[in-house]
């Protein structure tokens, strides 16, 4: 039971890498900041030690993300 | 001819006209005012790099760039300076600009720090933000801002003192909408503003065309693509405030994301909208009142459009 925690816990970040890739629009792709957004937290996935550390790396790769979108959809 | 038909022709022209003169008669819609480029300037020197943030304060629009140029325009003589901001910290990468009423200017240094400029471009405050902060306006003697993470079904903008991040108040208006993952979360409640007046703001989320216009208690909606019959309106590219009115650039289809082709002007006296289409496109406006607007192009001019009624 443990062991099949334990393997649930490895696959999650990959499930939610997978399900941002699907989910992101493509104009968000198209800047290229949607695959940044996601090499970040594939990296955050796959170095993160703990849960707490995963997220906190998440939202740094979210506020990388935001910089990234808002200069070419908002920037003038 | 009959005579009663003669006198009954006379005696309803007689009717129709004091009923025009009088107002009474009118067919169909009021005509808008007209709007044309009447004047282009070309200052010297105008950076080219993407502007990041916008601040209005007097007589006075700020800009800055992405490469660290911090531009004031006085928009009555057009008269232009630019300085680099100095005294950042190596990673910051500014977004936004507010000049609030005590003529001081913030930008956000980073989404953790908010700085405030001295004329010269030097960075003189930073003030560390527990919270991040995406987009920065002004409203008051408040700094606006959207803070994050997002959460979902909350005001998207928040005001606090600028040395005071803790005493933040939400402004309403923009609620922030649910998507199907995070990524699409963050990208479709990105927030943006215009140029407000007397207290109050435009704002709108990147991907409508409804602007909400708030003066942090009550909100009116404008949706944007019934102000003209415009199907080429694609998205709202920049917003400014009249007294009575409202100034909109717009992009098309055919238009890149850094720069609009048209410009409407939603006069509130006549309930009609005029536009014109821009050659070359505007990047932002940077003053507006009831009866002239001023922008700056993608060739680096400045355009005055002006009302005519």
């Amino acid at each position: 039971m443990r062991i099949i925690a334990k393997r649930l816990v490895r696959l999650a970040p990959i499930a939610i890498v997978t399900v941002l890739a699907l989910g992101l629009p493509t104009s968000a792709r198209a800047g290229g900041c949607g695959d940044d957004l996601l090499s970040c937290y594939g990296k955050a996935a796959a170095f993160a030690d703990t849960w707490w550390s995963m997220w906190s790396w998440g939202i740094d790769c979210e506020l990388t993300f935001v910089d990234c979108t808002r200069r070419v959809i908002l920037g003038r | 001819m009959d005579p009663r038909t003669i006198a009954a022709f006379f005696v309803t022209a007689a009717l129709a006209s004091t009923a025009h003169s009088s107002g009474l008669l009118r067919t169909g819609a009021v005509s808008p005012p007209a709007i044309s480029v009447t004047r282009t300037v070309r200052p010297t020197a105008f950076p080219r790099e993407v502007i990041v943030g916008r601040a209005r304060c007097g007589d006075v629009t700020w800009l800055l760039t992405a490469a660290l140029d911090l531009i004031d325009v006085a928009t009555e003589t057009t008269a232009v300076a630019v300085r680099k901001v100095t005294g950042l910290a190596r990673d910051d990468r500014p977004w936004g600009l507010a000049c609030l009423d005590d003529r001081s200017v913030w930008t956000l240094a980073n989404p953790r720090a908010l700085v405030r400029l001295a004329g010269d471009g030097q960075a003189h405050e930073r003030i560390p933000l527990i919270l991040p902060r995406a987009a920065l306006f002004a409203a008051g003697d408040r700094v606006l801002f959207q803070q994050l993470p997002i959460v979902i079904g909350t005001d998207a903008l928040v005001t606090s003192p600028p040395r005071d991040p803790a005493a933040a108040r939400a402004w309403p208006g923009l609620v922030q909408r649910a998507r199907a993952s995070r990524a699409e979360e963050v990208l479709h409640n990105l927030a943006d503003c215009g140029l407000g007046l007397a207290g109050s703001l435009p704002c709108w989320f990147a991907d409508e065309l409804r602007i909400v216009v708030s003066n942090g208690r009550a909100t009116r909606t404008v949706d944007a693509s019934r102000l003209a019959s415009r199907p080429a309106i694609a998205a709202i590219h920049d917003i400014a405030l009249a007294p009575h009115g409202l100034w909109l650039l717009a992009r098309d289809h055919e238009a890149s994301g850094a720069a609009a082709a048209v410009l409407l002007f939603a006069d509130d006296l006549s309930g009609a909208a005029s536009v014109v289409d821009l050659k070359p496109a505007a990047r932002l406006l940077l003053a507006a009142s009831d009866t002239n607007c001023l922008l700056l192009t993608t060739d680096g001019q400045f355009a005055e459009v002006r009302v005519t009624r």
